[in-house]
């Protein structure tokens, strides 16, 4: 009986292994993958044979779907195949989004490439490098919608940088216009009302509040994560504008200094005010004493808890902290608003715009069908941005509720004057309650957003409201500075040149140094030591890199 | 043979999974190693990258900060060996005293949970208990100290990593050489207290001559792993503030080639790794056969 026992073990553990092996039992493709004529007609032309595109997609956690629906199969999948004879199959979803282009890496290091997907510009140089990707010019100027081709005419810059001797081999897929740029302090708003809504027009001002929310509430003044993402925001405080250290491909901030030299933040001499001042703020406790332990969890830990009552951030800051600090403080009045950063002597502070576009969607030269990768593409963008589109609420609901407008991924366009023209017309219907000038999907999705806030304090509108909902919402501060020229756009208008990958790690020795300055453990004088080993260890390689390829602009 | 093949054949098949996966996880992908030699393109693969020799390895080993982080392994790692076996030690002898048996295994326990706790979790609660507001420096404040910056002073965080590392880990040694010392022959102690011995000298006479091979065994075959100092806890403790002292090889490698996807690079720095602790695992096995005859096969 043991000996039975035992063989049948052995033999189900085997099976078991052997069955692991197989590939999963994966639903037939209904859409052929050979060449299908291209239907006559419009962008919108459906194939009379159904064809198969593949592609693979990072989403995001928060996307929610409803009646069974997955990331593969939803409202855009279904509207894809019904309306332009178009199947999308998914060779895999990065769930969560953080593993994106490691797996896409391995993807390409396989060889099976998907039809359609986007890349970085580092993965970009290599596929053109290997010779794996489609030369989109044609398809681009014969297929894509007149629409997408318009993107051109508010940013011409950005296709060129996937443009080779003349000839488009990536697509940007651009991105919601530079209004989404600019940063923002964030304050509590019930914290500042209580205060009696102080004037904040210098760097005094803003250290005089931090002290007073410190005094009434305890804790710190400035949330920031060890990254130092956010605390290089407040740059424009002083007049240096600073990467983003936790950004891999946006490192540094290069712009033009009094020479003409394209330098990166970092080592313009502005940069030294803004240690000095970190540096005190660290002594008065405006910044934690455990910042450097504090990742982003913590700093939106703090937040929520009261612990500090200031942040510099993004635009979509109310959808980051805002639900959360509402729900924990059971308050609906307590949550952030966005301010203009102060600056030293109360003059004008400038927006920071970057390069804003980071990724191009490429098609692999094995796609027999490309020119449905352009159909997609129209697609995505006729539903978003496009006026004419018309749909039921049933639709609009299905394409757009529970973030679902970023369903698309890989197939994903948009808009560069999206959120500029959304904005203006978001906040006229808020204003004047005339809804018939929602024309987008996009529009729409904000409006009933910040209503539902309004209305309901709904926590999951707030985030809509903060970016677009009132005068002086984020969106409104940064129109502003776009409308009268306050801004500070980068002299590398495009992706870093390809002698960036002969440094290693060369934002460790900024992090660090900068770090002990603030820290009290080093003087600040000690940043020149911080920035010679930085030019030593990859920095002059860098600087004169982005000379070479940018300073000509 | 075939008779015991016969006989055997389940324990053989019971085996076969773990063979088949180690091959395809382990041995196979050995060949991605030629990455460290190129410039690693994933979309010309192994075969059509271009070659570029050393280039990697030189980049590598002319930066400071990777020369900091094998001085730093190193440093965390000995003073890891050097202390927890020092507490095992302790703390075993310590425990051998106690007469009670229900205390001792309760004790035993105790220190062994720490153990199983992952070092996310356990960096979650380190965080907490050791920032500037936590427990440890209300205490340090009530006795009339300042706060100490555990985490974020690049002077005390390697200890901080060390001292944690030997409090999480001190209770699996000290059920090794608990089992060591109840192994020893109680005739020895009989005839140690016929001498005269009391309880300090039976201790240093008889039991901790006696612990010293498997203690030897213990460090020796630590040592063989004296490359890797603990990736998840310095992972999950440490911050841009301490890279000079708190920067280990594998971190600097993960930032490296993970974060940043300089693959090749990445590759250069394990490959250099694994050669390093080849070594000195076969010099550990070496030693540990030759002093206190352990052998893996």
């Amino acid at each position: 009986m043991r000996k039975i026992a035992r063989n049948l073990l052995a033999s189900l553990l085997m099976l078991t292994m052997v069955l692991s092996a197989l590939p999963a039992l994966a639903q037939a493709p209904v859409g052929t993958r050979e060449f299908v004529p291209i239907p006559e007609g419009n962008w919108d032309a459906p194939y009379e044979t159904v064809v198969n595109i593949t592609t693979v997609k990072g989403a995001g956690a928060d996307i929610v779907y409803e009646d069974g629906d997955t990331h593969t199969s939803n409202p855009w999948t279904r509207a894809w195949l019904d309306r332009l004879g178009i199947e999308v199959t998914h060779l895999w979803v990065d769930d969560g989004n953080t593993q994106y282009d490691s797996k896409l890496n391995m993807t390409i290091a396989t060889g099976q490439l998907p039809d359609t997907f986007k890349v970085n510009y580092v993965q970009f140089r290599q596929l053109m490098d290997a010779g794996l990707i489609m030369d989109l010019t044609d398809l681009y100027n014969e297929h894509a919608s007149q629409r997408i081709r318009d993107y051109e005419k508010t940013d011409p810059d950005t296709i060129k940088q996937s443009t080779v001797d003349g000839r488009i081999y990536g697509i940007p897929e651009y991105y919601y216009g530079i209004i989404d740029q600019p940063k923002d302090l964030w304050i509590r708003k019930d914290w500042y009302e209580d205060a009696g809504s102080p004037a904040l027009k210098t760097v005094e001002d803003f250290e005089n509040l931090a002290a007073l929310f410190m005094e009434k509430y305890g804790g710190y003044g400035l949330a920031i994560s060890n990254t130092l993402e956010h605390l290089f925001m407040t740059g424009p405080m002083f007049g240096v504008y600073l990467g983003n250290p936790a950004n891999p491909n946006a490192q540094y901030f290069w712009y033009k200094d009094d020479t003409g030299r394209i330098k990166a933040g970092i080592a313009h001499e502005e940069f030294k005010t803004a240690l000095q001042y970190w540096a005190k703020w660290y002594e008065d406790g405006i910044i934690s004493a455990d910042f450097a332990n504090a990742d982003m969890n913590k700093m939106i830990q703090d937040l929520v808890n009261g612990k500090a009552g200031m942040q510099p951030h993004y635009q979509w800051q109310g959808w980051h902290v805002g639900p959360n600090l509402v729900a924990a403080q059971g308050s609906d009045n307590a949550y952030m608003i966005p301010f203009p950063f102060p600056t030293m002597d109360g003059s004008q502070v400038l927006g920071q715009v970057g390069f804003p576009n980071n990724r191009v969607i490429v098609i692999a030269k094995t796609c027999e069908n490309p020119a449905a990768v352009m159909k997609l593409l129209s697609f995505t963008d006729h539903i978003m941005f496009d006026a004419d589109t018309v749909m039921t609420e049933e639709e609009f609901k299905g394409f757009t509720d529970g973030q679902r407008e970023h369903t698309p991924g890989s197939l994903e366009i948009i808009d560069p004057m999206a959120d500029m023209i959304q904005f203006e017309h978001v906040l006229h219907a808020l204003k004047t309650g005339d809804t018939s000038e929602l024309f987008t999907a996009g529009m729409k999705k904000k409006y009933s957003d910040s209503i539902s806030w309004i209305n309901e304090k709904n926590p999951g509108g707030l985030g809509a409201y903060l970016q677009q909902g009132f005068d002086g919402c984020a969106y409104d501060n940064s129109k502003f500075l776009i409308d009268n020229g306050f801004i500070k756009r980068t002299d590398v208008w495009g992706p870093p040149p390809v002698e960036f990958d002969k440094t290693i790690n060369t934002i460790d020795i900024i992090l660090n140094g900068v770090m002990e300055i603030i820290m009290g453990i080093q003087p600040v004088e000690y940043y020149d030591t911080v920035l010679a080993n930085w030019y030593a260890q990859g920095g002059q390689i860098m600087e004169d890199a982005v000379n070479a390829s940018y300073g000509g602009q | 043979m075939q008779r015991r093949l016969k006989k055997e054949w389940p324990y053989h098949m019971l085996l076969l999974p773990g063979l088949v996966l180690t091959f395809i996880f382990s041995y196979l992908p050995i060949y991605g190693i030629v990455m460290a030699f190129q410039d690693y393109n994933p979309g010309l693969g192994f075969i059509g990258s271009r070659w570029v020799g050393l280039e990697n390895f030189q980049l590598v080993f002319q930066t400071p900060q990777f020369l900091r982080a094998i001085f730093n392994t190193f440093y965390i790692s000995l003073f890891k060996i050097v202390l927890q076996t020092l507490a095992s030690v302790s703390f075993a002898l310590m425990l051998n005293e106690v007469r009670l048996t229900s205390a001792k295994r309760i004790f035993q326990t105790i220190v062994y949970i720490p153990n199983f706790i992952s070092w996310v979790i356990m960096a979650g609660i380190l965080l907490n208990l050791l920032a500037s507001d936590g427990i440890i420096n209300i205490v340090i404040k009530a006795l009339g100290g300042r706060p100490v910056q555990f985490i974020s002073n690049r002077s005390v965080f390697p200890w901080t990593i060390i001292l944690s590392d030997v409090w999480k880990t001190f209770g699996f040694g000290t059920v090794v050489y608990l089992a060591s010392i109840t192994s020893i022959d109680p005739e020895l102690y009989e005839a140690a207290v016929i001498d005269g011995a009391g309880r300090w000298k039976q201790t240093r006479y008889v039991t901790i001559p006696l612990l010293v091979p498997i203690i030897v065994l213990m460090v020796v075959l630590a040592l063989g792993n004296v490359l890797s100092a603990g990736f998840d806890q310095v992972y999950n403790l440490y911050s841009p503030a301490v890279y000079p002292t708190g920067d280990i090889i594998d971190t600097f490698v993960y930032r490296l080639g993970l974060q940043n996807g300089k693959y090749a690079i990445g590759t250069a720095v394990g490959l250099f790794k694994s050669v390093i602790s080849c070594t000195l695992i076969s010099l550990s096995l070496w030693v540990a056969y030759r002093f206190a005859n352990y052998r893996v096969f």
